[in-house]
């Protein structure tokens, strides 16, 4: 403190401006999302292209993701069908952190794919990203990135590249990259 | 005997000299209990959970800390009045995106202004003023664990 008194009153009070100035800014970056919320609400992709009666029954939001009159689920999806491939329900991931919601993994006719979140909400934060986590590893840098989360509430599709083989995926998550945490996570069972 | 004040040397120490006591000691209370009010207008006017609970704590936090100033003198006074003020500076800052949360950064900068020029105009202790005032940020973070991990408020 004897030291500090005796540098010049403008050293101080720029190291003090400086230190204030770059604390609000951690702050703001790192605790700010948690204050903020985004909504988006986009149709469900399948809506618009019409099934065969091969396929999976189109979903909509708020109704049954499986109906009664589906087949028993398979262990792994058939690589050319379409429809509801997998879903799953979102649960909480690191402590603080919740996740609600339904995950569900589609394939459209047209061969395009996608993740789509149902009656979602997540914790915000930053740097998040959703990706598809193959069984048996907690390597979130690892798996199949598709790409930032765009909304924490609502009804929210992500591509999956087409060429990306879905029957391997176990779960898809919410992950922070920045500090590696999970946010919230669900497991995927084959329709 | 009589004592001949040294010279002014800095800013802060001119200005201590120079604005009237009741203008700084009423800015220096009025600014955060400003915040204080913006703070309850963000935690009963806003739907997510987080924000109402955290602002509602900032808010409680930066009165009571405003009102130990104002039964106190000395350094206490100084402590508690740029710690006030830093509460409503850092709150501020995490809810940026809402124009009431730069209104409070806002006051509490200008609350802490006050209370370097009153605390140089008593104390000459403005570096107890620079660390209760940064010593907020840990303490809202406190808060905030405490809501998220103890009370289990979800965002």
């Amino acid at each position: 403190m004897r030291q500090l008194r005796s540098l010049p009153w403008y050293v101080s009070s720029l190291a003090v401006v400086v230190l204030t100035v770059a604390l609000a800014a951690a702050a703001n970056l790192a605790v700010g999302p948690y204050f903020q919320r985004s909504h988006l609400d986009e149709a469900n992709p399948l809506a618009s292209a019409p099934t065969t009666g091969a396929t999976a029954p189109v979903p909509t939001p708020g109704a049954s993701v499986v109906p009664a009159s589906m087949p028993e689920a398979a262990p792994t999806p058939a690589p050319s069908r379409s429809g509801v491939l997998a879903s799953g329900e979102f649960v909480d991931g690191a402590p603080g952190h919740f996740g609600r919601g339904r995950a569900l993994l589609l394939r459209a006719e047209d061969g395009r794919q996608f993740v789509r979140f149902e009656d979602f909400s997540v914790t915000n934060g930053p740097d998040l990203f959703v990706v598809l986590m193959p069984d048996g590893t907690d390597d979130y840098g690892a798996g199949l990135s598709l790409g930032r989360l765009r909304a924490t509430d609502g009804n929210v599709n992500y591509d999956v590249p087409a060429d990306a083989d879905l029957s391997v995926y176990a779960r898809v998550a919410i992950w922070c990259r920045a500090a590696d945490v999970l946010f919230a996570f669900a497991p995927l069972e084959a329709q | 005997m009589s004592v001949t004040p040294a010279a002014p040397e800095s800013p802060l120490a001119r200005a201590a000299a120079a604005v009237p006591a009741p203008l700084y000691s009423v800015v220096a209370l009025g600014a955060p209990l400003a915040a204080a009010a913006l703070a309850l207008f963000l935690a009963v006017g806003q739907s997510h959970d987080g924000t109402q609970w955290f602002m509602a704590g900032a808010a409680v936090a930066i009165a009571a800390s405003i009102g130990a100033a104002a039964m106190t003198g000395g350094v206490i006074r100084a402590a508690a009045l740029s710690l006030g003020a830093g509460m409503a500076f850092f709150a501020g800052v995490v809810v940026l995106h809402h124009a009431a949360g730069a209104a409070m950064a806002a006051l509490g900068a200008i609350a802490w202004l006050a209370a370097l020029v009153e605390t140089q105009r008593t104390s000459r202790q403005a570096a107890v003023s620079v660390v209760a005032f940064l010593a907020a940020l840990p303490v809202l973070l406190a808060w905030l664990a405490c809501m998220v991990l103890v009370i289990g408020v979800e965002a």
